[in-house]
């Protein structure tokens, strides 16, 4: 409700409505708390292959998430561009930068998705597969392209629910499952002294709780002044939780297409 | 974030210093909450200095608000630099408080 349509109604009525938005946007952070801890149970379900399968697997499922990182800093870029002017969009360039590597040293070569060729390397993938583009995942560039379009095309606040709120929330808990897994793997266990840390150092580090305080301080005050947004914004998260499942499900589709069809041969 | 209070004019005045932010907000509601249960004066939120205020803040100003409304006593915001003052009239505070331009009351 706009501030002007609050000058019919009485002191106690307007209070009750702001009762309400506030009430909103705190359930909103519980929605959001609630996913990352359900998403962290449905990750290790979905991906629990990865404890016992073998090193050509787990290269093929990292080598298809690859995909992901490529997109979400499109995807990123795409969301800051959709932000209003200010520090909110500033702070989300600077998390963009970071991702680019250009916060490190070592500049660009320390970017996200350079970090996880290395990694890829080092579990003994050549690059000829994993940057080969005829080789994705058909589904999961269809699935991307989708949400990238959706990013442009609905609100602003659905395209933060997306990619700022959803993404935060999900990616660590996917790659977290994702490398926990790992660990319990015998052929990983193996490798693990020749593994290049990079990669797992940069995601597995807990997010700063200075990130989520900003955040969401950030999201709320655009919620207040448009309290209509909050449900885009649910909306956005939800459409985040739904992709990132079909995405990995995807993913296990395709590696056991390419298996049924290698015992074929 | 700084915090103090004061009586003026038979009126609590809570001096609040800084950002209400995502960082400062359970000292905030501590404190508020602790100063106005001990009062049963008028409570004045002096903003001459606050730079920031998050949602968590103003919902809990809200709270506090509704409260004294309960006993017949108002809460009373103060002193609003230009962009505090934006965010409250933005939300609708405008409608529901008095906001005073300096710490005289008649």
């Amino acid at each position: 409700m706009h501030s002007n349509t609050l000058d019919s109604l009485t002191r106690e009525e307007i209070a009750e409505h702001l009762t309400a938005v506030f009430d909103s946007i705190n359930e909103f952070w519980e929605l959001t708390d609630d996913t990352s801890v359900t998403e962290e149970i449905i990750a290790f379900d979905g991906l629990y292959r990865l404890a016992t399968c073998s090193l050509e697997e787990m290269m093929q499922v990292f080598r298809h998430y690859r995909l992901f990182a490529v997109r979400y800093l499109d995807d990123l870029t795409i969301m800051i561009s959709r932000l209003p002017f200010g520090e909110f969009k500033a702070y989300m360039v600077q998390v963009l930068y970071e991702e680019l590597g250009l916060k490190t040293s070592e500049g660009y070569e320390n970017n996200i998705v350079n970090l996880l060729d290395k990694f890829l390397a080092s579990l003994g993938a050549s690059p000829e597969i994993y940057l080969d583009r005829s080789l994705e995942v058909t589904k999961n560039v269809a699935l991307l392209d989708d949400l990238s379009k959706s990013l442009n095309s609905k609100s602003m606040y659905y395209a933060i629910g997306l990619r700022g709120v959803g993404t935060e929330c999900l990616c660590q808990v996917y790659l977290a499952a994702m490398f926990e897994l790992c660990e319990q793997n015998p052929y990983f266990q193996n490798m693990q002294d020749s593994l290049d840390p990079r990669f797992l150092e940069r995601y597995l580090r807990p997010n700063e709780p200075q990130h989520r305080i900003k955040l969401r301080d950030w999201i709320a005050d655009l919620i207040l002044v448009d309290p209509n947004g909050l449900s885009e914004l649910k909306q956005g998260l939800e459409e985040a939780r739904v992709s990132f499942h079909q995405f990995f499900d995807n993913i296990y589709h395709h590696i056991d297409n390419i298996d049924k069809e290698s015992s074929l041969d | 974030m700084k915090l103090a209070n004061q009586v003026i004019d038979n009126r609590k005045v809570i001096v609040v210093e800084g950002r209400i932010d995502g960082n400062t907000i359970h000292e905030f509601e501590e404190y508020i909450d602790t100063v106005i249960d001990e009062s049963d004066q008028a409570v004045v939120l002096d903003c001459s200095s606050l730079i920031y205020i998050n949602s968590s803040g103003l919902r809990r100003i809200l709270i506090e608000a509704k409260a004294l409304w309960t006993s017949q006593k108002e809460l009373t915001l103060c002193c609003l630099q230009p962009q505090v003052y934006e965010t409250f009239k933005i939300v609708g505070f405008d409608k529901i408080m008095p906001i005073k331009d300096s710490l005289e009351f008649d």
